[in-house]
């Protein structure tokens, strides 16, 4: 199987305070550090971890929205960080995204037909006639009446406007779908709805996504795989099953423990104690040992590779102990 | 907007209020503290060790509030005052309440600090709210509520803003302080798995009204209202993957003053023309576990 | 760290004003000489040549300039064309005269609009509001010309309580000595500036009264008072501050009508007497003056917000 979309040492800095009147240079923080994976078609990649993890910069640089990442980001073997300008649109209309809060992700003054209409004018597909029949398919797809069409965003329910969201992503047809943290804004009884409209829409299209969220039951529910970021850096990756049944690295082993589940009635939850350490703060080694039940010194003075540790092959970990016996 | 609520938690208990946003459990728990928002107005009882509340004049509220109930609320950030630090915010509670001269509440104040699980109490009684992270704001902002060790702590949404391993900390941190100080919880969550951890008992509030009430283990596992065994539903779950989640159609209705029949009728596939003309009073179908459904009769 | 760079700033501030200032005025037709030449027929063309080389106005602008900055930064300001003296000499007495107006028209207003904002705020919409938003926007609004009229006439002329104009008799020198002649131009500016401030603390705290913290303060039992003055009122202030803080600017070069209606020898006046004279040399200076008081104010301004407020910070 051939990745969809490849992702390598993807590296984000962003520079911090002022310059330095002696180097010229200004701090910077690793908001995402050597990241690396894989999309396949048709495949949802999960990528979980809490606030400031990085996973929502990995997701916006993927869908091309900073300039000039380090690493590498290729869609079908072609690195879009490399192609000129005017290769790069018809490349960039493959990856969309869906934003948080669909409050704020819709213009208030356009209607709900020109939101959808725009990025097929701006990408240059089909005249007025066949724009028209698009959106109006899309609207429907979506699962919202076609009167929608000429209403504006703020007469909408949050679901309703995720809805209009998911349906502006889809108008260009794209093959990647990066989703950030599509559910959050939304109440308990809509999630659900958007949850499976995300998986009808993925198998009626063969669309692929980037589902990034903090919630890992939505994550369990719609992701193939699992990728667990930390500090910037990536310290799991594997399928569903894999992850939530046998995690590897104490981190991931700690999220899932604190995940509130239906029926489990219990006094001892966390496995991880502390918080996590600000960005100018980075811990030496495994960016985890400060936290982490496990911690050797080895943890204080290497960092981990993320490599597989016996067995499943497609199952990374970057632990110095992941390969023993859970 | 939140219509004929009744319930009672015995101290040491917790009783989980659950719902989606505008449902009235936010509400109903300023009620609790005198402070719902003019010009909405509170009739009915609200009774606390045996004390009658709401009849009170509005100027003994404030020596009910934070020393008989005390309330914890969703966003750490901007509960606390950015402008003092976080030891005088809770010295300030035991200032008002037990007439301890402000150096005696500062003490104090790192003890309550310390009952918290803040590490180097002292030096972060000094800090103020921006200098901490969200995981630590909520422990100041429980530390002040309970200062006083209340009769009744009233907890809104207190892990919802919070990463899940910060919420897993807070929770356990909530159970430790319940078991040593032994108040009454009333949490309030949207998020049906966590109120099912903590909760003894459980309501669930649709639409301003309360829908079913029951122990956490009787409703999680045998929910009888349509509008509870939706939510549930609805939710994807880690331990039973489903391809397809089930939905609750439609979105919750914006009532006027003369809605007739269940308020969830509109959304529910039992629904009849029973269910649309006449308000269904919650009534207990099994012991200990109350509905109001028309359709839920066991 | 901020503090030095604020400094840093206020001087490029200074020596950018001065340049252009310097410089319009350089650019503007007709130099001293040619004053000169029109007051006396005499002068020929030859002589007003060799005066322009005896005073370097024979060279390029930006030389002039700089001979002018050099001096400046040893404190050789130059002298006044009109009053044939130091500069210094003049805007001495002058900025001192404004200082005590601005200085008492700010304390004095900036508590009163504070005060009166607190009391709007309590109840918005309600009587004391009405009365409050009234009375501010009629200082807003009335001239400061036509108030200083009225007062003078009332306090001055009818009730002869008040000295009219002037800024001392002799022998009565020093603060309190004519503390009376400034009861009136202080009244004028304080009226003239409280609407503007009074407004925008009332804005201010009704925005602070809407936090969430405010609701926690009174769930741990605070009562209302304690709720206003001890939560809200310290959050809201330093946006007030702030405002007050560009009023200063306003106030230092710009009470020239009053200071013109009360006799006062400030720095408004000076500016405009020494524009009008083509008194180019305490025109320039007298700005610079003005233009440093209210950096100055501007950074007290800044310094009592981060006093204020512990996410601010100086260091």
């Amino acid at each position: 199987m051939t990745a969809l979309l490849s992702v390598k040492d993807l590296t984000i800095s962003f520079p911090v305070g002022r310059v330095n009147l002696f180097t010229g240079h200004r701090r910077a923080i690793h908001a995402v550090q050597d990241v690396s994976f894989d999309i396949a078609s048709g495949e949802t990649l999960a990528l979980v971890g809490e606030s400031g993890c990085g996973k929502t910069t990995a997701g916006r640089a993927i869908a091309g929205l900073y300039k000039a990442p380090k690493g590498a980001i290729s869609f079908r073997g072609q690195d879009i960080l490399d192609l000129p300008r005017a290769s790069r649109r018809t490349v960039r209309r493959a990856i969309q995204m869906i934003f948080q809060d669909p409050f704020s992700s819709l213009d208030p003054r356009m209607t709900v037909s020109e939101i959808l209409s725009d990025p097929l004018k701006v990408n240059g597909i089909g005249n007025a006639q066949e724009i028209r029949e698009r959106v109006q398919d899309l609207i429907g797809q979506v699962g919202l009446p076609a009167d929608t069409l000429n209403r504006h965003p703020h007469e909408f329910s949050g679901g309703q406007r995720q809805r209009i969201a998911i349906a502006r992503a889809l108008a260009p047809e794209p093959q990647i779908v990066v989703a950030d943290e599509p559910l959050s804004a939304l109440d308990v009884s809509v999630q659900s709805q958007v949850l499976n409209l995300l998986g009808a829409l993925k198998r009626q299209r063969g669309l692929s996504y980037l589902f990034i969220s903090h919630d890992l039951a939505a994550v369990h529910h719609i992701a193939d795989r699992v990728a667990v970021m930390y500090l910037g850096r990536l310290v799991e990756i594997a399928g569903r099953d894999a992850l939530f049944a046998a995690p590897r690295h104490p981190y991931t082993q700690g999220l899932l423990a604190a995940v509130p589940r239906i029926g489990h009635r219990r006094r001892r939850r966390s496995l991880i104690e502390g918080d996590l350490p600000g960005p100018l703060a980075i811990p030496s080694g495994c960016g985890f040992h400060p936290r982490c039940p496990l911690a050797k010194d080895i943890c204080r003075r290497e960092r981990p590779e993320l490599k597989s540790h016996a067995g499943d092959r497609a199952h990374l970990a970057a632990c110095h102990f992941a390969g023993e016996a859970l | 907007m939140v219509d004929g609520v009744s319930y009672t938690i015995a101290r040491g208990r917790t009783l989980g209020v659950v719902g989606e946003s505008g449902c009235g459990k936010s509400m109903t728990a300023l009620a609790l503290l005198g402070l719902v928002p003019k010009p909405a107005h509170v009739t009915g009882r609200i009774v606390v060790s045996g004390q009658n509340l709401s009849g009170i004049a509005a100027g003994k509220w404030p020596e009910i509030r934070g020393k008989r109930i005390a309330m914890v609320f969703q966003e750490p950030m901007t509960a606390l005052n950015p402008g003092m630090c976080v030891g005088d915010q809770i010295g300030e509670v035991l200032h008002l309440h037990e007439s301890l001269g402000w150096k005696e509440a500062r003490e104090r104040a790192v003890e309550e600090l310390r009952l918290v699980g803040i590490p180097s109490p002292a030096e972060r009684a000094k800090s103020y709210p921006h200098q901490l992270s969200g995981g630590m704001r909520q422990r100041v902002v429980i530390a002040m509520a309970l200062a006083c060790r209340p009769d009744v702590l009233i907890a809104d949404e207190p892990t919802t803003a919070l990463d899940v391993t910060i919420q897993a900390q807070i929770l356990e941190l909530m159970q430790r302080l319940q078991d040593e100080i032994g108040m009454a919880v009333q949490f309030i969550s949207h998020n049906l798995a966590v109120v099912s951890e903590i909760a003894d008992e459980v309501i669930v509030m649709y639409a301003g009204q309360v829908v079913e009430r029951a122990s956490a283990e009787e409703l999680f596992s045998k929910p009888l209202h349509p509008y509870t065994q939706g939510l549930i539903a609805t939710m994807p779950m880690i331990d039973n993957r489903q391809e397809q989640l089930a939905v609750i159609p439609g979105v919750v209705p914006h009532l006027d003053g003369n809605h007739k029949g269940c308020r969830f009728a509109g959304r529910c596939h039992k629904a009849d023309s029973e269910c649309r003309a006449l308000v269904p009073a919650l009534i207990t179908v099994e012991p200990a576990h109350e509905v109001a459904c028309h359709k839920a009769r066991p | 760290m901020f503090f030095l760079r604020r400094l840093l700033g206020m001087a490029i501030v200074l020596l950018a004003m001065s340049f252009v200032v310097y410089g319009l005025i350089g650019l503007m037709p007709g130099d001293p000489i040619d004053l000169m030449v029109m007051s006396n027929p005499g002068i020929t063309a030859a002589d007003a040549d060799r005066l322009r080389a005896l005073y370097s106005l024979d060279e390029p602008l930006v030389t002039r300039y700089g001979h002018w900055l050099i001096a400046a930064l040893q404190g050789d300001f130059g002298f006044s064309r009109v009053y044939a003296q130091p500069v210094l000499d003049i805007i001495g007495p002058a900025l001192w005269q404004t200082t005590k107006l601005v200085a008492l028209t700010l304390v004095i207003s900036s508590i009163l609009a504070t005060a009166l904002g607190i009391l709007s705020a309590l109840r918005p919409g309600g009587k004391i509001d009405t009365l409050v938003s009234f009375i501010s926007f009629a200082g807003i609004s009335l001239p400061s010309f036509w108030l200083a009229l009225i007062l003078i006439l009332t306090f001055a002329v009818w009730l002869g309580w008040l000295p009219a104009s002037g800024m001392g008799r002799p022998g009565e020198e020093g603060f309190l000595g004519n503390a009376r002649f400034l009861i009136l131009p202080v009244t004028t500016l304080v009226i003239a500036n409280i609407g503007g401030v009074t407004r925008y603390a009332r804005s201010a705290l009704i925005e602070t009264l809407r936090m969430d913290f405010i609701r926690t303060a009174r769930a741990k039992g605070a009562r209302e008072p304690r709720v206003v003055l001890r939560h809200g009122v310290p959050n809201a202030l330093s946006s007030v501050i702030t405002v007050i803080g560009m009023n200063f600017g306003t106030l230092f070069s710009g009470a020239l009508i009053t200071e013109t209606m009360f006799a006062q020898r400030g720095l408004g006046k000076t500016i405009y007497d020494a524009i009008l004279g083509n008194d180019y040399n305490l025109a320039l200076v007298a700005l610079l003056f003005a233009t440093f008081a209210t950096l100055i104010g501007n950074l007290l301004a800044d310094l009592a917000c981060a006093w204020l407020d512990p996410r601010i910070s100086v260091i």
